[in-house]
């Protein structure tokens, strides 16, 4: 029996005329079941890969599918098994929230499951019946959310579905997202917060300039678990005294700090940084730029090390 | 349909508040007529203005022309702000508003989008136009409006508008289909309806540049002077055939459209070149191995370049025809009279006695028929009365054992075989009346339409007619009823259509 992937990309391109390089040689497969996330910065081109999944835009070379469906010949078909929800959409402001969802239900021509509406208006906490003009930026996010979710779609594909959430409704989002694919269903979703894509994604893949740079089966890339540590020193010593640091990297001198990937325990950098006067020091997760740093140094690209010594 | 279901829905406060609006504007206009009227007739506006509104005639106390210049000249502009706004609205204002995108995302074609938004905006403007009839409906039973002009007549010359509406509507779809924003597109296609309402304003008023108004689509729908020359199927044909053609452009451009980028968008016309061979170079050595570059569509280009040949070819042959033909229509003028007939009043041949008086009213009679005798009162010599033409008696003034002076009518005789309509042209239309020209006479009473020709055409006015003082002078137009059907008889209303000479 041949299992076509949710969603495969093969060689997509998108350029504009006047020559606005939008997405280039994009190829992607993600296969069934899994929590895709799509990482990239503003303008990396995320979006425009999921409008063209979704036949929004076409793409100027290569092709892309859904559930084996073309997504420019079988568009309907495609659609048909894919719950969206966009980054930046407005809801029809006359309507209310259980108007959106009975409208998108008999336009997809399903019956609203009535247990997953009260389930998903219970986790997220809204009043369906407030117009969704008096409702926040946030609120209406999760009008959208549950019309994608509504019609139980194969596919679902979430872009940007945080934003605009406070943290403990991020935290419901994700686990959403989680319980989705514990159906055998599918999500792919694009975020520019490292954090959230670590804490759910099977798969990542990393949009830059419209290039996929990289793409990584997150139970082998612990690396994304790594802290960053920044050091600020009394008197800054030379970059040669962090060399051989067990289970830590010196990375670059950033502002007059010294800069630090840790992934295998902290001892062995303290002890180091203790031969030193040290006023100030700060750990945290990467943020999408220390990775990109990060992937650039391993792949020996010296040209985008900004602040390398 | 669950699109089209939800624009109306979320038209239906613009379509009750527009129908309402223009319903209300109708029955103000209707409530004011009667008092205006009067002062209206008197008033002479200069013929280049009358022009510009589509005033035909002169006279603004003319319930056609007052709702022509009124309503009708004025009213599609307002229904086409509706239209702008609303067709628009449909996918243009989805995006701009930030809604397009879920609804994208949901299973529909693009061509089922647009089919049902499309429908959906014909249909708000429908609803506005039957509200608007409502307005005459409800206005004009309570008022007199002097001439034959009838609520169904109103109600049709509302409706007539649709085809206009329908073609705008097509045009904005259009522009909300390349253009970058719903603002765009709306200016777009606002700035085309003024365009083409001055452009019949301007071809009317000035002679020079009559041509001018070929290339509007407001002169098609025939509206300025709907009341008094009713409208054109081949307008009709023009204006609808250009609605679907634009529409099929529209939905071509639709389906080609690149939804959020906002940018004017050609390219779904244009044959899509291979522009991109060359960007070939930048790429990594594996280009060769690259999946082809999908055409859009599954339509190949030459069959999308031929379509939208053979569209603006239809366009184009569309306008060149009705222009052949509406240049070389004879326009009509509608104008109103009654049957007349000549008289002869047969007097008394002799002062004396009636002895015999055998005619009878109504009697037909034949040249030379003897009608009675008379005694001299003098001479007691017997003098026969006889009828000078054939005609019907009409009026019988004496009767027998009278005495009568020499002189006294006696009978009244018409003469039916030189019947005719009597009909009253305006001043300002006389001089495009001429003898010979056909001339359409319907019998409303009867049922009856019979075909003639003028007869005659009067040199001069009659006197002012009517209780109105200061109404424009008119002329007689006889168009001999010789033969007819015998129901028609003397004094009957007749309106007549006289295939007039264009202006010139």
């Amino acid at each position: 029996m041949v299992s076509f992937p949710a969603i495969q990309a093969t060689h997509l391109g998108k350029h504009y005329r006047g020559g606005v390089r939008a997405l280039a040689q994009v190829d992607l497969v993600v296969p069934r079941g899994t929590v895709f996330g799509l990482l990239g910065q503003n303008g990396a081109g995320k979006t425009t890969l999921i409008r063209i999944l979704l036949d929004m835009i076409r793409p100027t070379e290569g092709r892309a599918s859904i559930l084996g469906f073309d997504c420019q010949d079988d568009s309907v078909e495609a659609r048909a098994h894919v719950g969206y929800l966009p980054s930046s959409a407005n809801y029809y402001s006359y309507m209310t929230g259980r108007d959106m969802f009975d409208f998108v239900a008999r336009a997809r021509g399903v019956q609203a499951d009535s247990a997953l509406l009260d389930d998903l208006l219970t986790c997220l906490d809204l009043d369906p019946e407030r117009g969704i003009r008096t409702l926040s930026k946030g609120n209406q996010q999760k009008v959208g959310l549950i019309a994608a979710l509504l019609a139980k779609p194969e596919v679902v594909i979430l872009d940007e579905p945080t934003s605009g959430l406070d943290p403990l409704m991020q935290d419901v989002v994700l686990e959403i997202v989680r319980e989705i694919a514990a159906e055998g269903r599918t999500v792919f979703f694009s975020s520019h917060i490292l954090s959230e894509v670590e804490r759910v994604c099977d798969h990542v893949a990393v949009l830059r300039a419209g290039r996929l740079v990289g793409s990584f089966d997150l139970a082998e890339q612990r690396r994304l678990a790594a802290r960053i540590v920044t050091v600020r020193f009394a008197d800054a010593p030379a970059p040669s005294a962090f060399d051989g640091i067990a289970g830590a990297r010196f990375l670059r001198t950033e502002a007059g700090r010294a800069v630090f990937e840790v992934r295998e325990g902290f001892d062995a950098l303290l002890k180091r940084l203790a031969q030193f006067t040290v006023l100030d020091i700060d750990a945290h997760e990467p943020t999408l730029e220390d990775f990109f740093l990060s992937l650039y140094t391993d792949s020996a690209a010296p040209a985008v090390m900004g602040g390398g010594s | 349909m669950v699109l089209l279901t939800q624009m109306l829905y979320r038209l239906r406060i613009q379509v009750l508040s527009y129908g309402l609006g223009l319903a209300l504007w109708v029955g103000f206009e209707v409530l004011l007529f009667p008092s205006v009227a009067d002062s209206l007739s008197s008033i002479e506006y200069p013929q280049a203005i009358l022009d510009a509104f589509g005033v035909s005639g002169t006279n603004l106390g003319d319930p056609r022309a007052f709702f022509g210049a009124e309503f009708f000249s004025l009213g599609p502009l307002a229904l086409g702000a509706f239209v702008v706004a609303a067709s628009t609205a449909a996918l243009a204002g989805e995006e701009s508003a930030g809604t397009m995108e879920p609804l994208a995302a949901l299973p529909f074609s693009r061509r089922q989008m647009f089919v049902q938004k499309a429908v959906a905006v014909f249909v708000a403007a429908a609803g506005v136009t039957a509200l608007t009839a409502l307005g005459w409906a409800a206005s004009v039973p309570f008022v007199d409006l002097g001439r034959e002009l009838t609520i169904v007549e109103l109600v049709g010359a509302t409706f007539a508008q649709l085809s206009f509406a329908a073609f705008l509507g097509a045009v904005g779809m259009l522009f909300g289909a390349v253009a970058p924003s719903r603002g765009t597109a709306a200016a777009c296609t606002g700035a085309l309806l003024v365009i083409a309402y001055l452009l019949v304003a301007i071809a009317s008023s000035v002679d020079a540049v009559d041509g001018l108004k070929y290339a509007s689509p407001y002169y098609y729908s025939d509206l300025s002077g709907i009341l008094v020359d009713g409208v054109d199927p081949r307008h009709q044909v023009v204006l609808w055939g250009g609605a679907l053609a634009v529409g099929y452009l529209a939905l071509i451009a639709f389906e080609g459209r690149e939804l959020g980028a906002e940018r004017w968008q050609f390219d779904a016309f244009l044959p899509r070149g291979d522009d991109d061979a060359s960007d070939g170079g930048d790429m990594t050595s594996d280009t060769t191995t690259a999946v082809p570059r999908r055409t859009r569509r599954g339509m190949s280009a030459p069959l999308r370049a031929g379509i939208f040949a053979a569209l603006v070819a239809i366009l184009a042959s569309g306008g060149l025809v009705a222009y052949r033909y509406t240049a070389s229509l004879p326009p009509t003028l509608k104008v109103s009279g009654r049957v007349e007939a000549p008289t002869a009043t047969i007097l008394a041949p002799t002062s004396g006695l009636v002895v015999t008086l055998t005619a009878a009213l109504g009697q037909t009679v034949a040249q030379g028929d003897l009608l009675g005798w008379m005694e001299n009162t003098l001479d007691k010599s017997m003098v026969p009365i006889t009828a000078p033409h054939s005609g019907r008696i009409t009026t019988l003034s004496l009767d027998q054992g009278q005495f009568a002076a020499a002189g006294t009518p006696v009978v009244v005789i018409h003469e039916l075989t030189e019947m005719h309509a009597l009909l009253e042209v305006d001043e300002s239309d006389i001089g495009r009346v001429a003898t010979g020209q056909a001339a359409q006479l319907t019998f409303t009473s009867l049922g009856l339409t019979v075909e003639g020709r003028v007869g005659s055409v009067d040199t001069l006015p009659t006197r002012a007619s009517g209780a109105r003082s200061g109404q424009s002078r008119k002329y007689e137009v006889k168009v001999p009823l010789a033969g007819v059907d015998q129901r028609v008889i003397i004094g009957l209303p007749v309106d007549a259509r006289i295939a007039i000479a264009p202006r010139s």
